[in-house]
Parts: C-alpha cells; structure tokens; sequence
C-alpha cells in the first residue's frame, strides 16, 4: 500500500465513522465546500463586473407652436419661449435656443431705434456671473452672494437683441458674439430669426458636478421704449405685432 | 367736427360710398341727385337704389356696424362681383351737405365727413324678378364694421411655428424645428447616438 492510498484510507475510515468526531468532521468539510463554493461563484461575478455604462438623462422639452412671442416694453424678466434644442458632442451638449420679445420699432420721443440689452441672466434663480467674453459662465451666485463655481465654463450664453446677427454680450460686459448661426449646430445662415430678440443656452453633461440639464432660465432684459407714447404709437403702428393702424391716421405731435 | 351751417337757409345731404376692391378697383356710389366729385373721386349717383342703414355718432371711438345695400344690379353684373370677392375690402362713407339749388357741396369746413371708415365683413345677395319683363336685377347687403371693431378684434403678433414665421419671412426656417421639439425626449449625456 502506498502513501497515499493509506491516507484515502484514513479519510475513508474518519468519514465512514458513526461517532462525534466523525459528524464534526463531516459537517465542517461540507461548510467548508460549501464556503468555496460560494466564494468561487462570487469570484466568478467580480472578474465579470464592469462600470456601469453611462445611460444619461431623459430630457423632454415643452416647446409648441402655440406659443406666443411677447412684446416687452421697459424693463421686464422673462423665461421666453422654447423654439429649438439641439443635442451634439456624442449627446455630451445640448443647446437650448428662446425667444424673448419681438424687436420693437422707432421711438416718436426721439426717433431713435429702440435697443432691447440684457441685464441679468438667472439659472433656476441663480445669476449667471460671465467670463470677460460675456458668453462663458464663470459662477452662479445666489441671493446672498454665494458664488458656486464648479459649473464654470460649462454653461454658455449667447444674447441676441436683432436677428441671428444681432449678437450682444449683457451689460457690464465686452466681447463679440458670433452669429447664432455658427453658435448652434446644424443651423444655417437662413435661421435669421428676423426681428427677434432671444437667446442660446449651452449646457455640457457633467455627472460629477450633477450638470445634467438645464436650469429654469429667466432673462431680464430692458427695452430703451419705455415711455407711454412711444409704447402707445409703437403697438398702434406695427404690421408685425400692433394693430397696423397706418401711421397717416395717428397724431403724434 | 361740428358743421356751420347757421348760414344757410337750406340744405341737402348726401351720402357717398367708396369701397376699395383688391385687385379690381375703386366703387363710388352716392345717393345724391347728380353725380359729384370729393377728392378728385367722381362718385356715379344712384339715388334710392343706395341704402345705408343707421350709424351712431359720437365723439368716443366706438364699435359699430353698418349696411350698405344696393339695388337694382343687372344680372350681367352678378359674376363680376362674386369673381373680385367684396370681402375684406376697405370702406367709407362720408355724408356731404349741399346746396339744393346749386347742387353743389357747401364749401365750409369739415364737409363732406367721414361718417364711416371700416371694412367689408360679410355680403350677401338677393334676386328680385320682375314677371312683367322677365327679368331678374339683384340686390348686393354689404356688412360692414368699423376699424374699431377690427382692431378690437385683431390678433396679430407671432407664434413660435413655422407658418406665422414664413408669413412674415418666407426664407426664415428659425421657426422649423418648433413641431419637432414639441414633447420630445432627449437622452442628454448617454453616449452614442447621432446628434438631434
């Protein structure tokens, strides 16, 4: 008999056995076995286990065709109408265009063009502080001056107060906008946007600051047609947006 | 404005319809007794067979309708109208006073004035046959409101679609992708996927 067939043997014998030891004995080989197997199987899942693919967030935009684009006069905050969204970047940016107010006419006061500028740009409630071009978010500041600035550089916005053109950088700031036809993809020169005031909004998916969509934005913008005769003429006169009286049937002096 | 007439024993009045027919032309009826000429228009007179229903007047801007009818339209004329639709056309009425022994409009301030100033809104038409010649003339009822009413009741402005926008600009697709974006849903930062 060799060495090892003795040990079969005593193994054999030990597990065949009717007493205490030989129970202790089989019950702790079987946890035994069984603990390996169990370990064997969670090894099997760990050596399978990848990140989690990243599945983004469903975003549904409320635009409609019913939406009417307001007429503001003098100062005014609004959120605007929603009129195109665009998802570019390997869905990694999306671009979010409204329209503000129609662009209003000549002032009688002085027969000066009416300007529509951008004060404040809000972000859910947040002012947006920009960089020096007027377009890149730097912080978004909160009622008390808290500044949050880990969203920096991934939100843009670019202001528009004339057509697709018509590029302006709110107040207090400097800087070119391009036009919004080179902002937005898969825009073209013929997206004039002819005589309206609005704005792009750009947003890139940042999981780890939770930048993962667009903010309620609210614009406060201030018409230079403020005063009531000016207000009064101005809709009274305009084809586009007044009643059209023709200009002929109005005293203005 | 109020009229002088304090000067004159006697007076006629008149009223003269100009209505502005799109793509046809001018119509000049009065039902004054001779045909008379306001501002270079020579209007064609009719007398009776021109009605003009009631207007109110007075000094605030008011809403108001007004009928015109006219009688007495050869049957031959009937396709003519219905081809250049009154609808929509522009219309005033303006009374003139004159002098019924001259027959010409009194040279005072503010005569003749402008009693009505709208638009065309509805037209109907009514056939009168007379059996003894067997034939048939017509009577066209012009419905008329006034531009108050039509500002009251004019919508204008822009809404965020692509036919309000074209309307206004026909090379303008700003407004194109509005219908698409309505309720849609965007997978934002989940990779892969063409770009929307």
């Amino acid at each position: 008999m060799s060495f090892v067939d003795s040990l079969l043997n005593i193994g054999s014998s030990l597990f065949s056995g009717g007493g205490l030891g030989s129970n202790i004995l089989r019950t702790a080989v079987t946890g035994l076995a069984l603990n390996r197997l169990t370990q064997s199987t969670n090894k099997g899942s760990d050596s399978s286990r990848t990140q989690p693919e990243e599945q983004g967030v469903s975003v549904q935009t409320t635009a409609s065709t019913e939406n009417k684009i307001p007429v503001l006069y003098g100062r005014a905050v609004t959120g605007g109408q929603l009129f195109d969204v665009r998802m570019s970047n390997n869905n990694n940016t999306m671009h979010y265009c409204y329209v503000l107010s129609e662009r209003t006419g000549t002032q009688i006061s002085n027969s000066q063009a009416s300007v529509i500028s951008f004060n404040n740009i809000y972000w859910s409630g947040y002012k947006l502080n920009f960089q020096a071009d007027g377009i890149t978010v730097a912080s978004l500041e909160d009622l008390q001056g808290n500044l949050r600035t880990n969203w920096a550089g991934n939100i843009k916005v670019w202001c528009y107060n004339n057509g697709s053109t018509g590029g302006v950088v709110p107040v207090g700031y400097s800087g070119t906008v391009p036009p919004a036809y080179g902002v937005v993809p898969g825009w073209q020169p013929s997206w004039e946007m002819n005589q309206l005031v609005f704005a792009v909004v750009q947003v890139n998916y940042v999981r780890a600051f939770n930048l993962v969509g667009i903010g309620n934005m609210t614009f406060d913008i201030e018409n230079t047609m403020r005063l009531p005769g000016d207000v009064l003429y101005d809709i009274s006169t305009n084809t586009r947006y007044g009643a059209g009286i023709p200009a002929t049937d109005i005293k203005a002096t | 404005m109020a009229l002088d007439l304090s000067s004159y024993r006697a007076v006629q009045t008149a009223n003269f319809v100009k209505m502005v027919i799109e793509d046809y032309g001018n119509i000049l009826v009065s039902n004054a007794q001779v045909s008379q000429t306001i501002s270079g228009d020579v209007y064609t007179n009719i007398g009776q067979l021109l009605y003009i229903s009631d207007s109110r007047s007075e000094i605030r801007a008011l809403e108001q309708s007004v009928t015109v009818g006219i009688s007495g339209i050869p049957a031959g004329s009937v396709a003519q109208i219905l081809d250049n639709n009154p609808k929509g056309s522009a219309i005033t009425i303006r009374q003139a006073f004159y002098n019924p022994t001259t027959g010409t409009i009194l040279s005072i301030a503010g005569n003749p004035l402008i009693k009505f100033r709208g638009i065309v809104t509805n037209y109907n038409m009514t056939e009168e046959w007379d059996n003894a010649s067997k034939t048939a003339s017509f009577t066209i009822v012009l419905e008329c409101t006034s531009l108050i009413t039509n500002i009251l009741e004019k919508v204008s402005g822009r809404r965020t679609n692509d036919a309000d926008q074209q309307t206004l600009y026909p090379d303008d697709l700003s407004m194109s992708r509005v219908s698409t974006i309505t309720r849609a849903q965007f997978q934002f930062g989940k990779p892969g996927g063409a770009a929307v």
